[in-house]
Parts: C-alpha cells; sequence; structure tokens
C-alpha cells in the first residue's frame, strides 16, 4: 500500500492532512483557505508532499477538497504551483491527481475544472 | 458625514456600503456577510455566492493596493436582479494603478476562460503581487465587467454583474 508519511498542517482556518483511501493517499483539505501569501508555509508543505510521492515511487494520488467552503485566489496559485511541478519530472517520476470535489460548493464547480484544464493530462476531476 | 440620499436610487432594489481598515482578518467576514446579504436579496443563491467570491477576490487586491487605512464597499442590487454592481475603493499609489491598470487591460483582452488559465500559468511562476489571478478569476466564474478609475490618489474597481 502507498503511503505518505507526513504530520497534518493546520493555518489559519485551513488544515490539510493525508490519509489513505482504499490504498491510495489523499490528500485531504479542510474549512476555508483564505491566507493572504500560501507561498509562505502552504505550498512548502505541499511540495514537501510532491517529494515524498516522488521518493515513494507513488503513481496516483487524490486531492480532496469536497470539505474545502472557500479558497482564495492565492490558494489556488499554491496548488497549481505544486502541479505544474509535475512538467518538471522526468516521464517515470510522474503521478496523477483525482481531484475529488463537491458540486454543492460553488468555487468547485469552476476553479477546479479549470485547474483541471491547464493540466489535463496529469489531473482528473471525481464529483464527491 | 452620512449621505441621507443613499437610499433614493430608482429602481435599486437593495444596498450595503462599508468601510473597514485594510486588515486581512476582516476580510472573511466581509465575505461571509455579503454572501449573507444577497442570499437574503437574490432568488438565485448560486450568484450570491459567485459574487461574494469576486467582492473577496476585489477587496484581497485592494488590500494588497492599499496605501491608507480605508476600505470601501458599495453594493447595489437592481430590480429584478438583473444587474447587480460592486464598487471596491482604497487609496493607491500611481505606480499601484498603473500596474493594476496594465494587467487588468491584458486581462480584458483575452476570453475569459483564455485569461484564466494564462493567469494560472503567470502565477504558478512569478510572484503573488503581480499575478492577479483574482481578476481573471471573478471574470470567468461569474461573467462581471470590470472597470476601474483612479482620482486624486484614489482606486475604484467596479464589477457590473448582468443576467
Amino acid at each position: 500500500m502507498a503511503h505518505i508519511d507526513i504530520p497534518s498542517f493546520s493555518l489559519d482556518k485551513v488544515t490539510i492532512r493525508v490519509s489513505d483511501h482504499d490504498g491510495v493517499p489523499c490528500v485531504v483539505f479542510s474549512g476555508m483557505m483564505d491566507v493572504r501569501d500560501p507561498s509562505q508555509e502552504v505550498l512548502p508543505y505541499l511540495l514537501s508532499i510532491h517529494q515524498r510521492i516522488i521518493s515513494g515511487g507513488i503513481k496516483r494520488i487524490r486531492v480532496d477538497f469536497s470539505d474545502l467552503s472557500f479558497m482564495n485566489s492565492s490558494g489556488i496559485r499554491s496548488v497549481i504551483s505544486w502541479v505544474v511541478k509535475l512538467n518538471d519530472l522526468p516521464a517515470e517520476s510522474r503521478y496523477r491527481i483525482t481531484i475529488v470535489h463537491n458540486p454543492e460548493i460553488t468555487w468547485q464547480q469552476s476553479s477546479l475544472k479549470v485547474m483541471q484544464q491547464l493540466l489535463p493530462d496529469h489531473i482528473e476531476l471525481e464529483k464527491h | 458625514m452620512m449621505d441621507t440620499n443613499i437610499g433614493n436610487v430608482a429602481g435599486r432594489k437593495a444596498f450595503v456600503r462599508l468601510q473597514f481598515g485594510p486588515n486581512w482578518n476582516y476580510i472573511a467576514t466581509v465575505r461571509i456577510f455579503v454572501m449573507n446579504f444577497l442570499a437574503i436579496t437574490l432568488e438565485d443563491k448560486k450568484k450570491a455566492d459567485v459574487i461574494a467570491m469576486a467582492v473577496n477576490e476585489m477587496v484581497e487586491n485592494a488590500i494588497k493596493y492599499s496605501n491608507q487605512a480605508c476600505i470601501e464597499i458599495h453594493l447595489d442590487v437592481f430590480e429584478g436582479d438583473k444587474t447587480i454592481t460592486v464598487m471596491v475603493g482604497n487609496h493607491a499609489t500611481r505606480e499601484s494603478y498603473e500596474s493594476f491598470t496594465e494587467i487588468l487591460d491584458e486581462i480584458s483582452a483575452r476570453p475569459p476562460l483564455e485569461a484564466f488559465l494564462e493567469r494560472m500559468r503567470v502565477s504558478s511562476s512569478g510572484p503573488d503581487r503581480k499575478s492577479m489571478i483574482g481578476l481573471a478569476r471573478i471574470r470567468y466564474e461569474s461573467g462581471a465587467k470590470l472597470s476601474h478609475t483612479f482620482e486624486d490618489g484614489y482606486l475604484r474597481v467596479y464589477a457590473s454583474f448582468d443576467s
């Protein structure tokens, strides 16, 4: 079973943790993400997950936003800054991301779909 | 001084005027207030969510660009809910205004989805202050028309939501 050993992360109103979903690592966002500059703390945490995925040879993960009621554009920016790192990896190190979204939460209907369009080779969407 | 004529606008259904200090921690409170206000005022609850998101992004930009301690918000809902307007104002330097204008012009020159995707690409590699991904997000997710004015060191950004 693929496993990422990293403590959960909380800042202001957002919590990020890594759980397991049927043997697939799942990065779970919950709360509200509206910090001013996520590049200071949120992005380094996401990139540390990214490094663990690569070093663990993991080929597929889930990123679950379904319990995140709001994300500001700076938060979107930090998630994109993580995911575009996939473009820098050799093909054998790349992994696919299934983004889990909640159709009842308005921002997720649009922003996450655009994120998937930005990186269609790396991201697929799944309804919660 | 209070504007005693503020309520006398033909065809207007509801309005809000807010002023607050440029503290990032107040933004969520403002967004939730706007969302609750519009949820009462509008029949379309999704529209309330989208406009509250737009106000959030506009206020975030205002705080980033403000050089004095006051952010101003005007929100007007017109009869039939066909037109909703938001104005967010803040004091700004001419340099900030010119930078803002340059990026808004770039965003407005492209179709909304294309501009949002482009800003996502730019934002993943550049400094946050210059990315203005929030403006592209507003255009794409809400369909708002964006404009702005700069007068006597005061920047006003307008969003008009028509349906």
